[in-house]
């Protein structure tokens, strides 16, 4: 997976770095800071596949950020948090594409800092202004648990917070470490699925959507509380069929108990689009009927955005999922 | 005399004026000795020397001279005093940077970092065209690297260091349709640094070790043209035929696209050219692309049907995306004030809004 190591000095001594290392058999390098190198160069984002190198660093500011309007459900206060810079996976549409000069991957090993800043804002919670953290923003919440195995502390922070709730974004199936971990009332883990027909497409090197679902079923039989995310919905001639059996297929295996469904449809500024475009230059995503709308951004015509929003809800609400728990994502 | 001058003067118009040129860049007459010796090419012009038989398809060579700047100005001279050419291959010796590389081992680059001095780097990268699995990177350094201490930093971003690609690199930017390739041999290992005298000393077997690269991979004859488009068409008709097509390939395959698409253009009348072909070509192609968004276009329509009179009429955001109606009407008469009371009496404006996912 990974070409080199490269650790910074400040980290060395870090349980967490001493037990990744001896995970991963790879040679280990030195560096005053990961600031040196990483992003200092345009690294082709397709350097990923073969000349994929980690980084295991401090953070040292900008623990956590505010996120976006309709970032999340609606109703308390949201933020997000980064320990990762990222992502194994390979998703034609993802914006990580544009969103660092290098496909590396960066990993913050100081959690207690990330758990300090966050707990602060926690103690602000109440039952009538719940504080959502998210995580997952710039990486996969679970694609690299086995080797990091840093959740557990979290976990038990946000245990000591009944109004806390932490998200944890996902494509992984990866569960080895979560089985052993506490599950609690706050934890939510959101599965990004769509129909195989398209994931097949767009969704390189990620686990089979039939694998997250089973993931999703074993969590959820452990105790953990599961959620999806529709998101991004891809245009397809056959769109509501397609969700129809997606949400049979979600209702199978997980039921219609999750916190929430979120529905997203694709969009890009201009600059990662011409990413996707040098980077997959086959992609279904070139066929699509986009438009480029006033804020630049590429997205399909509101019309036809309604009409997809419309019928991967209606799928699911069909399936008995309540119309409470669902929410457009990122949506005006 | 004069039967050699135009032997040379017809060699360098078909330089100009030929179909394909390939092009041979190395820093140093040093590098590419062995190439020197291998083909007939014609008296320097500028550093440039080209085949003076135009029965021959030898490549032409340029020296680029050492160093970031010297390559951005001989470079950009060369593109601009001959557009004809197709296909620039790099090639020369470079300063081993990742431990497992060899003195005499060759590489293709596939992509190129600017080294500034000390730990400055510049962002912009270049990713040149390679064949091979594996994509080697080359630090291009604005200073000579000796020191332990700067190559180690370097071999953080790459497998090897020289003084031009990423020059040539940063002009080729310009010219996205050129082939851009290059192929390195190592000087001297990571760890075992040569001195300036023993490379040169060494240039002749690094010369001969890239020809031999050369003629096994690339001398298989030059790149074609590009087809070009089978329509005289605008620009911003091309980009919607590439996308329909890019649909309907997917969904029918290379066959049926070909035996439907020449279907439809033969059912259209023999008198239409071939400019007025292609707007119905685009409207029958977008219709099969793309079924559900032409239904919701007549659909909009339809709502819109009430508004259209002698007396007035109406556009609207034929994309779909916003809801506004530019709605044109004359009043010259109380009769015509009235038709038009009627007329958006029969308009139902929340359908509209529901249209448009409003109501």
């Amino acid at each position: 997976m990974f070409e080199k190591i490269l650790i910074e000095n400040q980290v060395k001594n870090y349980e967490i770095v001493k037990n990744i290392q001896q995970r991963l058999s790879v040679e280990s390098e030195w560096i005053d800071s990961y600031q040196d190198y990483f992003s200092k160069v345009r690294k082709p984002y397709l350097h990923k596949r073969k000349r994929l190198n980690l980084f295991l660093a401090k953070r040292e500011k900008g623990f956590i950020k505010t996120a976006p309007d309709a970032y999340g459900k609606e109703g308390g206060e949201h933020y997000y948090f980064s320990h990762s810079f990222n992502c194994i996976f390979e998703c034609e549409y993802c914006y990580l594409q544009d969103s660092f000069r290098s496909p590396d991957i960066v990993l913050f090993v100081n959690h207690h800092d990330y758990l300090d800043a966050i707990e602060e804002k926690l103690v602000c919670g109440s039952s009538d202004n719940a504080i959502w953290m998210h995580a997952g923003e710039y990486s996969d919440s679970l694609a690299l648990s086995g080797l990091t195995r840093e959740w557990q502390q979290y976990f038990d922070l946000f245990s000591k917070y009944p109004h806390s709730r932490l998200e944890l974004r996902t494509k992984s199936a990866s569960l080895q470490y979560l089985k052993k971990c506490k599950p609690n009332k706050q934890t939510v883990l959101s599965f990004s699925i769509s129909p195989h027909e398209i994931a097949s497409s767009v969704d390189r090197k990620t686990p089979p959507v039939a694998s997250r679902l089973k993931a999703m079923r074993t969590l959820k039989n452990l105790g953990f509380s599961v959620a999806i995310h529709l998101d991004p919905v891809v245009y397809h001639d056959r769109l509501a069929e397609l969700y129809r059996e997606l949400a049979s297929q979600v209702y199978e295996q997980v039921g219609v108990g999750v916190e929430y469904v979120s529905v997203g449809v694709v969009r890009f500024p201009s600059h990662l689009y011409r990413e996707v475009a040098r980077n997959y230059p086959d992609s279904i995503i070139h066929t699509q009927p986009f438009l480029k709308s006033k804020d630049g951004m590429r997205r399909y015509p509101k019309v036809l955005r309604n009409r997809m929003l419309k019928s991967v809800r209606d799928a699911f609400l069909n399936q008995g999922f309540p119309e409470s728990i669902m929410y457009d994502c990122m949506e005006d | 005399m004069v039967e050699r001058l135009k032997i040379f003067i017809h060699a360098v118009a078909e330089f100009i004026g030929g179909s394909v040129v390939r092009v041979l860049v190395f820093a140093y007459r040093g590098e590419a000795q062995a190439f020197m010796s291998g083909y007939k090419l014609s008296k320097e012009l500028n550093d440039l020397y080209i085949k003076d038989s135009h029965h021959s398809d030898d490549p032409a060579i340029f020296f680029s001279k050492e160093g970031v700047e010297s390559t951005l100005y001989k470079m950009t001279l060369l593109m601009q005093k001959f557009p004809n050419i197709n296909e620039i291959i790099n090639l020369g010796i470079v300063g081993g940077l990742n431990k497992s590389l060899k003195p005499l081992d060759i590489i293709e680059v596939q992509t190129s970092y600017c080294h500034i001095e000390g730990q400055s780097t510049r962002h912009q990268s270049f990713v040149l065209s390679s064949n091979k699995d594996y994509p080697y990177t080359c630090m291009t350094s604005h200073l000579r690297v000796f020191e332990t201490e700067q190559k180690e930093y370097l071999s953080k971003f790459a497998d090897v260091v020289d003084r031009e690609l990423w020059a040539i690199g940063y002009v080729m930017a310009k010219y996205p349709k050129v082939s851009l390739k290059s192929v390195k041999c190592i000087a001297d290992a990571s760890e075992d640094p040569l001195e300036c005298k023993e490379i040169i000393v060494n240039a002749k077997r690094y010369s001969e070790a890239l020809k031999e690269y050369y003629l096994k991979n690339f001398d298989k004859g030059s790149p074609s043209k590009n087809q070009g488009e089978m329509f005289v068409i605008t620009q911003s008709q091309s980009v919607l035929y590439r996308k329909y097509k890019a649909k309907l390939l997917i969904d029918w395959g290379e066959n049926q696209m070909s035996v439907r698409e020449q279907g439809f253009l033969n059912s259209l009348p023999s008198k239409m050219h071939s400019k007025q072909r292609i707007k119905p070509l685009l409207e029958w192609m977008e219709k099969k692309a793309y079924p559900e968004l032409v239904e919701l276009k007549e659909k909009a329509k339809a709502i819109l049907k009430p508004l259209k009179s002698d007396q007035s009429s109406f556009s609207f955001d034929e994309r779909l995306d916003h809801q506004t109606i530019d709605f044109k009407c004359q009043i010259r008469s109380k009769d015509d004030f009235n038709q038009l009371k009627e007329t958006f009496n029969h308009f139902d404006y929340d359908k509209w809004l529901q249209f448009f996912g409003k109501a």
